[in-house]
């Protein structure tokens, strides 16, 4: 005898048509294997619409607090190590580049003091142009007037002090309500 | 289920975290019961079920409202319990942990205590014997009274696959209790047998 079609409806929680209900209900009659497959889903479907929710322990909100606390103290500890892997990369590469060029001027120290020499000569004519600029841009009628340079300068400032303490709001570890 | 107001979960999105409490105030039962259904443990339960939130927290922002927000949670911590059952295949789980039920009984006398202990060892015992998409069908059906198109959509299967494995999870049910039936009949059996001399 097939049984497949009797356990698929048995088994099946949409409503069966008047047909096929009258051939299970004969069916159940005649196989006990089925009608065993019944009285159990009977009863462990009962079971399982009667079973409450488990609920977790008391303070299960403030353990969360706490696990998402710890959680954000080892985001900040993983950026720190970024951050500080990142710079000891840059200070690698910074002393390995700077490195060779001194091994260079060390293998010859007459070249080094020529071109120190010519720097600090450099930095004198720099000085010196600047120096002529300023003096003539002095004896000329201002362009700007005094107050668009005091704006400017304000304005420089605050930008400053925005970036300061956005870089502090970011760094600093936040406290968990 | 329960529902909570969609202001609420808007100010969560924005980063108050005072919000996101309350949400997971409102939600630990149905989160720790899903897990703990999957898991049958209370201790593994509590911690998939911290998890669970730990993760909506950090993916709140690309939630999207239009979907409710208890199959959204619930969705996460389902797949993060099948992934805990996939890992853990051999890790064996004691059944005599119990958690607290919803609604707690107050004061259950010695034969109610005995039988809430009994059902859910049961329970345990037939989910257990399920793997881990078919139990995730089965409890989300059962407990939550899902559809089989919500189911379909926490699963990222089909509606026929949903159908599928609930045919295919209730005939294993059915076996399971009737091997747990014939087991007890025998245990009561052996204990009103007279002692041989």
């Amino acid at each position: 005898m097939n049984h497949q079609p009797f356990k698929d409806w048995l088994l099946s929680e949409e409503p069966l048509e008047a047909q096929q209900s009258q051939a299970l209900q004969q069916h159940l009659r005649e196989c006990a294997d089925c009608r065993q497959v019944e009285n159990a889903w009977a009863d462990a479907s009962a079971l399982l619409r009667r079973t409450p929710y488990a609920a977790p322990a008391p303070g299960f909100t403030d353990r969360w607090q706490q696990r998402l606390a710890a959680q954000r103290v080892q985001a900040q500890r993983k950026q720190a190590w970024v951050a500080i892997a990142v710079t000891a990369g840059i200070a690698f590469v910074l002393i390995v580049l700077f490195g060779t060029h001194v091994l260079d001027l060390l293998a010859s120290p007459a070249s080094l003091l020529l071109a120190w020499i010519a720097r600090l000569a450099s930095l004198l004519s720099v000085y010196g142009i600047l120096q002529e600029v300023f003096s003539v841009l002095g004896r000329v009628p201002p362009m700007v007037p005094a107050i668009a340079l005091f704006f400017a300068v304000g304005f420089v400032c605050f930008l400053s002090v925005a970036w300061l303490a956005t870089y502090r709001q970011l760094t600093t570890a936040r406290r968990v309500v | 289920m329960i529902q909570i107001e969609p202001d609420l979960i808007l100010q969560a999105q924005k980063g108050n975290s005072e919000a996101f409490t309350t949400i997971v105030e409102a939600y630990q039962r149905p989160v720790f019961n899903l897990c703990y259904r999957m898991l049958g443990d209370p201790d593994e339960a509590e911690d998939a079920a911290q998890e669970t939130f730990l993760r909506a927290y950090n993916k709140l922002r690309g939630y999207d409202p239009t979907r409710a927000f208890s199959t959204w949670l619930l969705s996460i911590a389902a797949h993060y319990c099948i992934d805990q059952l996939r890992k853990r295949r051999l890790t064996l789980v004691s059944m005599d942990a119990m958690p607290y039920l919803d609604p707690p009984d107050t004061n259950p006398g010695p034969e109610a205590a005995f039988h809430i202990k009994e059902d859910q060892r049961r329970i345990q015992v037939m989910l257990k014997a399920l793997g881990p998409q078919d139990r995730a069908a089965v409890v989300l059906y059962y407990w939550y009274d899902f559809s089989y198109e919500e189911i379909a959509q926490q699963l990222e299967t089909t509606v026929s696959a949903v159908k599928s494995r609930l045919h295919r999870a209730r005939l294993s049910l059915a076996q399971t209790w009737s091997e747990q039936e014939s087991q007890r009949l025998t245990t009561e059996g052996k204990r009103h047998e007279s002692p041989a001399f």
